[in-house]
This record gives structure tokens, C-alpha cells and sequence, in this order.
């Protein structure tokens, strides 16, 4: 057979078989995604990152400080609030400091504040609440008090608990996405079962009719394994392209991203277009379903 | 043409063909006839090298397939035409582009082929339908569609089983009439029949009727050499004369 007929049988394969080979492509494609998206997936989190937290007290108010405030002022106001009873101790973060912190805990994503003044965050009181009770709402409590002091312009509550509640969100959203593309390759892969095994009298019956006709099986085979070749290099460019643009907009729009790396969201975007793939392959098995009535 | 010399097959526990010995040279139509279940597709599906017989010789074209290798059998294929209820026409594509695939794999080129396609599915009646896809045809559309393919491009052996099977009369007539076109053009021809009329009317056209009856063939199998497939006063009308011979 010649290299004319083998096209000319290609064409018409591709034809008869558009559903068929769209969704070779699209198994390809979500098998790249899901590689690639592995991959990404495997890199710990921002708040895995991060390591277990510093010792640290349960609850921390910050008190920022106004700017204009004069240094006796400031010490007096640190020693009236060392005085306070469940007050485990004070410290004046200069707005410096402040800043090489807050670099520090945003670890990656701290180039958000590259070009940023020195003077980007004011003078602040670190104010460490014992332990006991219920120090997160003492300092809330002294947040409020704080807040209406003279020479403060502003408090916020550090909760050691939320990063634990944070972690655990981690967890709970890792085990989800794993769960979810379990069930969607799963989905896929029945429904790509069924659709082998209804197609496959069909196929045979046409094998022998081609054999009939006079078609060895390197005529036979040529236009279909430049067909699935076809599919299997498109599906997977077209799975790789679309790790690549998630996993870009992930990274490039998300400031913060909860505890999540961009691998993570990226995950997210995928099963749901692995569910789209699958939802393709199943109308590629759809008319074979609706023929057998 | 072909030539079928002790040929034994067995299905199962139950020998479909018991030393069959067949003969049909160039220019002959041999109806095979016979009940259900007396060995006529197998027969057929033999001389179509769609099976291998468990003993026995089949020759196609001057070559035993039988002493044949698996990857050399596509080659003789290429001059069989072959027609069964099994082998169905490839959904998706038009008649047409069915027909001109069989004729492809014979060799012609595709414009050759459209020619070629376009006459044989004139032949049988189904031209109007040639550029319908298979989906959209009638069940004898589609069998007309199929004989076409197997009558498509005269090939030098044509093998149609029950060809007439759910044919209005009007197109039996048609396939009667492009088998014996073909025979007349030269090929050999083997046809088996549950139809008794299209049998019939093939016998009166000049064509040697075999009776095979529960994997023996009863009555005009012939002794090899014994049958004439050509008219004895050397007449080119082409029709055929057959003396049956036991």
C-alpha cells in the first residue's frame, strides 16, 4: 500500500475516529498534568517551609507605635504595659526590625517587599501574654485597651493557634486534591474500559474485513500509530501547557496563598480539568451506548 | 484458480468439511448449495483464505496458501474479492470510500479507484448511494455495498457467501448480473446460496452447481481436471459451461 493510501487511510480514520483519538489525547493530557502537577504537589508548602514555629508565647499583641512618639514616652508607656498583670514581657521593635521580620516570615514570597522604605513599618512594642486561661482573648482584651491609648495607633493579636488551624487546613486541602484525582484517573480509566470493550467486537469484525481485503498488518497498523502518536504528542503538550500557565498564574497573582504553594493550586486547576477530560472521554463512549439500543 | 483438494476442517467435534475437493477455473461460476449447517461458509471462508483448513491443500492463483507464511497471505488476499455477512463495511465512511479502500489495497491508485468504485456500485444499483455514509443506508444498501467491494476491480477470484440473502429480487437480479460480468471478465467465481431462485437463475445462466451437504460435497465438485469452465466450441460470449461431474 502506498504512502498515498496510507494518508488518504489516515484521514478517514481520523474522521471516523475523532472521538476516539480526542480522547487518546486527553488521557495523555491529563497524564502529563497529573506527572507534572505530581511534581509540583510534591513541594512543601509556604507554612511547611517555615518549619515547626519559634518558642513562642500562646497569644502576642503588637502595639504599633506612632511616629512622632518621643523615646521617654515610649519607655514609659513599655513599663506601664510590663506592669499589667498576665504580661509575660515587652519588648520595642523598631520599625527596622519590624521589617527584616516580616521579610523573614513571608520567606519566599518576601521579594513582595523588595524596593520597600526603611521607614515602610513604624516602631512597634512586642507585648508577650503568659500562659494560662485563655490568653488569646486577654489579648484581644488588651488589643482593644491598647488601641485607645495615646501614642498607639494601632494592635494586632497574634495567634499561635491559627498557624496549628492553618497546618491542619494544609492537610485537609492536600488530602482532598489527592482524593479528588484518585477519583477522577479512576473515572477515567472505567470509563476508557468501557469503552475498549465495547468497541472491540466492532473492531475485530472491521480487522477481519481489512485483513480480507488484502491489508497486511503494517498497512493496517500505519495510519493508526500515526494517529495515537499524533494524539499522545498533542495531549501531552496540551497537559504540559496547561501545568505551566497554572502553575505561572498561581505564582504570579496570588499573594497570599493561605499556606498553599502554587503546585497546590495548580493541582487544584488540573483535576478540574482532568474531570473536563473525562466527562470528553465518556461522550467519546457515548454513541457506542446509544448505538447498542 | 482455485483449486481445493481434500480439505478437512473441524469445528469443534464436528467436522465441517470432510475432504472437500472443489475446483473452479477462470471464467466459471460454481454455486455452492446446500442446507444449514452443511459447511458452505466454511467452505467459502476457506477458499477465501479466511481460514486454514486442518488438512488438505487450497490453491489460489497458482500457490497453495496452505505452505503459505501468515505475512505472505495478504498478497493473495489482494486477489480475492470476498464477500460475507461478517465483513462489514467500515462505519463512518461512505460507500464509496469503502469500495475505493479494497481497491486501494489491490493497488490502484485513488483516482483509478473512485473510477473503479463508481462502476461496481453501478454494477449492483448502488450508485445513487455512493457518497452516503454506511450509517444512513438501508441493510441491503449496505449489502449491495459490501458485493460491490468484493466484485470491485475484478479481482481473478470472487467469493460471495449468500449473496442475494434479504435482496429484493429486483436487486439479486443486479448481484447476479455483476457476479457473472465478472466471471465473464475472467475471474472465478465461488457463490454460496441458501436462495434457491438465485441458485436457480445462476444455473440457468451457466453456472455449475455444488452440492454440499453436512461437510461433504454431494454432487458437481468434480474430479480435478475433469470440469470445463469454457464453452467446449471455444465461444467468447463468456458464458459459462460447466459439466458436473461426480
Amino acid at each position: 500500500m502506498t504512502a498515498v493510501w496510507v494518508l488518504r487511510r489516515t484521514v478517514l480514520e481520523l474522521r471516523r475516529q475523532g472521538w476516539s483519538l480526542a480522547a487518546l489525547a486527553a488521557t495523555f493530557a491529563l497524564a502529563s498534568m497529573l506527572a507534572a502537577g505530581y511534581r509540583l504537589g510534591a513541594a512543601p508548602s509556604a507554612l511547611e517551609r517555615r518549619g515547626p514555629p519559634a518558642a513562642g508565647p500562646p497569644a502576642e499583641v503588637i502595639a504599633y507605635l506612632r511616629d512622632d512618639l518621643e523615646r521617654p514616652a515610649t519607655n514609659k508607656l513599655r513599663e506601664a504595659l510590663t506592669r499589667l498583670p498576665g504580661v509575660e514581657r515587652v519588648a520595642l521593635v523598631s520599625g527596622d526590625e519590624a521589617l527584616v521580620k516580616l521579610r523573614r516570615q513571608l520567606g519566599e514570597r518576601g521579594r513582595l517587599l523588595e524596593g520597600a522604605d526603611d521607614g515602610l513599618l513604624p516602631a512597634s512594642l512586642e507585648v508577650w501574654l503568659a500562659a494560662g486561661g485563655d490568653p488569646v482573648t486577654r489579648a484581644h482584651q488588651l488589643a482593644w485597651r491598647l488601641q485607645r491609648l495615646d501614642g498607639i495607633v494601632d494592635a494586632d493579636v497574634i495567634d499561635a493557634r491559627a498557624d496549628e488551624r492553618a497546618e491542619g487546613w494544609v492537610a485537609a486541602v492536600k488530602q482532598g486534591r489527592t482524593l479528588l484525582l484518585g477519583a477522577v484517573v479512576l473515572g477515567g480509566a472505567a470509563v476508557l474500559v468501557c469503552g475498549a470493550l465495547l468497541g472491540r467486537r466492532r473492531r475485530r469484525e472491521e480487522l477481519r474485513a481489512l485483513l480480507a481485503l488484502g491489508f497486511t498488518r503494517r498497512a493496517l497498523l500505519a495510519p493508526l500509530v500515526l494517529l495515537a502518536s499524533g494524539a499522545a504528542v498533542i495531549g501531552s503538550a496540551c497537559g504540559l501547557g496547561a501545568v505551566a500557565v497554572a502553575r505561572n498564574v498561581a505564582s504570579s497573582t496570588l499573594v497570599f496563598d493561605g499556606g498553599l504553594t502554587a503546585g497546590d493550586w495548580s493541582l487544584g486547576l488540573l483535576a478540574a480539568i482532568g474531570l473536563g477530560a473525562a466527562i470528553g472521554i465518556s461522550h467519546g463512549v457515548a454513541p457506542d451506548v446509544v448505538d447498542a439500543r | 484458480m482455485l483449486r481445493i483438494l481434500g480439505v478437512s476442517v473441524r469445528l469443534g467435534d464436528k467436522m465441517a468439511l470432510d475432504e472437500v475437493a472443489l475446483q473452479a477455473r477462470a471464467g466459471e461460476l460454481v454455486v455452492v448449495e446446500g442446507g444449514r449447517g452443511a459447511g458452505k461458509t466454511t467452505l467459502l471462508q476457506v477458499a477465501a483464505t479466511m481460514r486454514f483448513p486442518d488438512a488438505g491443500e487450497v490453491w489460489v492463483a497458482g500457490r497453495d496458501v496452505t505452505a503459505l507464511q501468515r505475512t505472505s497471505l495478504p498478497y493473495v488476499r489482494r486477489n480475492v474479492g470476498y464477500f460475507a455477512a461478517g465483513l462489514p463495511l467500515l462505519g463512518g465512511m461512505t460507500v464509496l470510500e469503502n469500495v475505493m479502500l479494497a481497491l486501494g489495497a489491490r493497488g490502484a491508485d485513488p483516482a483509478r479507484a473512485r473510477e473503479l468504485g463508481m462502476r461496481a456500485l453501478g454494477r449492483v444499483g448502488v450508485l445513487g448511494a455512493a457518497t452516503r455514509r454506511i450509517e444512513t443506508l438501508s441493510t441491503a444498501e449496505v449489502r449491495l455495498g459490501g458485493i460491490a467491494r468484493a466484485l470491485a476491480g475484478a479481482p481473478s477470484l470472487v467469493v460471495l457467501d449468500d449473496p442475494a440473502a434479504g435482496l429484493a429480487a429486483s436487486d439479486a437480479g443486479a448481484v447476479l448480473s455483476a457476479l457473472l460480468g465478472a466471471v465473464e471478465a475472467g475471474a472465478a467465481a465461488l457463490c454460496a446460496s441458501a436462495d434457491g431462485s438465485f441458485a436457480a437463475a445462476a444455473v440457468r445462466a451457466g453456472a455449475r452447481r455444488v452440492r454440499l451437504e453436512a461437510g461433504h460435497v454431494l454432487a458437481g465438485g468434480g474430479p480435478i481436471g475433469v470440469v470445463a469452465s469454457r464453452r467446449p466450441d471455444g465461444g467468447d460470449e463468456g458464458v459459462v459451461r460447466v459439466e458436473a461431474h461426480r
